[in-house]
């Protein structure tokens, strides 16, 4: 990923909130999936919801991420940008165990666990 | 509801599962949402597994697209279907990727006998590869296509070739209705294949039925799982304006409410 689209998706990172569209038309199943992609974060997710600020970050994040495209099954080209965009949050900055946390779910990213 | 009713496993009633323990007859597992979960996590589900039987259910095979099916997937999906002991797979009968760009939705397959030769030849493929059948999920669909096999009969004639059973989406009947008029009774009526587990859900009207597993599943739902084998095991599904464990289960049957 090149500077410039790492800096497109810290730029929508903390961008306003974008709506369910009434439609519905996210699809529940991407949802879910995106969901999974990000339980790679495991037991890091919750400390980096509360350094984001940001109550709702599950939600947040597959708003974000329904707005890009996949390009392979597991929808691992949508989450490792994102993962790579935390490591240069100034929210994290300070708070290396959860930037090596981080660090370890884009190696996993790489090992689906259940092939472990 | 019913007390043969299981449902599609959340993360968020995990740990109320394993405290409460209700009698749900099976749990369904969405592979996608296990694939990268932690230890920890992987371990509670075998909990689980302990206690339920669990049917996975994948997103991603992609069973109809003209691009090269994923061998990393699918072996990834038999690993976690060994660990698990998962009693069936399913996966949907349409479409997710094209060159290699992936869609956000479960598109709709043309139902012409060139799509039924081509997922026939990937689904033996696939079931080969996983040393199981797939059943195959009616999705909802929006728009018509190109074709004139009737919906049922693609179902019908993937399960001679093939041998894979349906896995019946009442719900998506229902929505497919609103959209393009095709009647669920009469899919039923025609429908030969075996049935390997049933959907069942509700959804919002915005005004048109939009397939989002947000709501109690409706009236004409239930009286279509009235015409489903009682030996067939039927899942709730539920994502958007998610209830708790505690307020859903006194929903499906107060046998498993007393549980909990």
């Amino acid at each position: 990923m090149s500077e410039t689209e790492l800096q497109a998706w810290q730029a929508q990172f903390f961008s306003e909130r974008v709506r369910v569209p009434s439609s519905g038309a996210d699809g529940v199943y991407f949802r879910e999936q995106v969901f999974g992609a990000l339980d790679v974060l495991s037991e890091a997710l919750p400390e980096l919801q509360a350094a984001l600020g940001e109550p709702n970050f599950r939600f947040f994040v597959r708003e974000l991420l329904t707005q890009a495209q996949p390009r392979d099954a597991f929808g691992t080209t949508l989450v490792e940008p994102f993962l790579r965009s935390l490591l240069t949050r100034p929210e994290l900055s300070d708070r290396p165990q959860q930037l090596q946390l981080v660090r370890d779910s884009i190696e996993r990213l790489r090992t689906p666990h259940a092939c472990v | 509801m019913t007390a043969r009713m299981g449902i599609s496993l959340r993360h968020d009633w995990v740990d109320s599962l394993l405290t409460t323990q209700p009698p749900l007859p099976a749990l369904e597992v969405i592979f996608e949402q296990w694939v990268f979960a932690s230890d920890a996590a992987l371990g509670r589900l075998e909990q689980l597994r302990e206690r339920y039987p669990v049917l996975l259910h994948c997103l991603s095979m992609n069973i109809g697209s003209s691009d090269p099916l994923d061998r990393h997937y699918f072996e990834q999906v038999r690993v976690f279907a060994d660990r698990f002991a998962v009693s069936a797979v399913s996966d949907h009968l349409s479409w997710r990727s094209i060159d290699g760009v992936w869609s956000l939705s479960l598109l709709p397959l043309p139902r012409t006998e060139g799509t039924l030769a081509h997922v026939a030849g990937r689904l033996d493929e696939a079931q080969a590869f996983l040393d199981r059948t797939i059943a195959l999920e009616n999705i909802s669909q929006y728009l018509p296509v190109p074709g004139d096999i009737p919906f049922v009969d693609m179902f019908n004639e993937l399960h001679r070739r093939c041998g894979a059973p349906i896995h019946l989406d009442l719900n998506n009947l229902l929505v497919t209705e609103r959209w393009l008029g095709e009647s669920p009774g009469a899919f039923l009526d025609r429908l030969e294949a075996d049935v390997a587990w049933v959907h069942v859900a509700g959804h919002q009207d915005v005004p048109l039925p939009v397939d989002d597993h947000s709501r109690m599943p409706t009236a004409a739902c239930m009286e279509l799982l009235a015409r489903v084998s009682p030996s067939v095991p039927v899942i709730l599904e539920w994502d958007r304006e998610r209830p708790s464990l505690r307020e859903l289960l006194p929903a499906i049957s107060p046998e498993q409410a007393a549980n909990v």
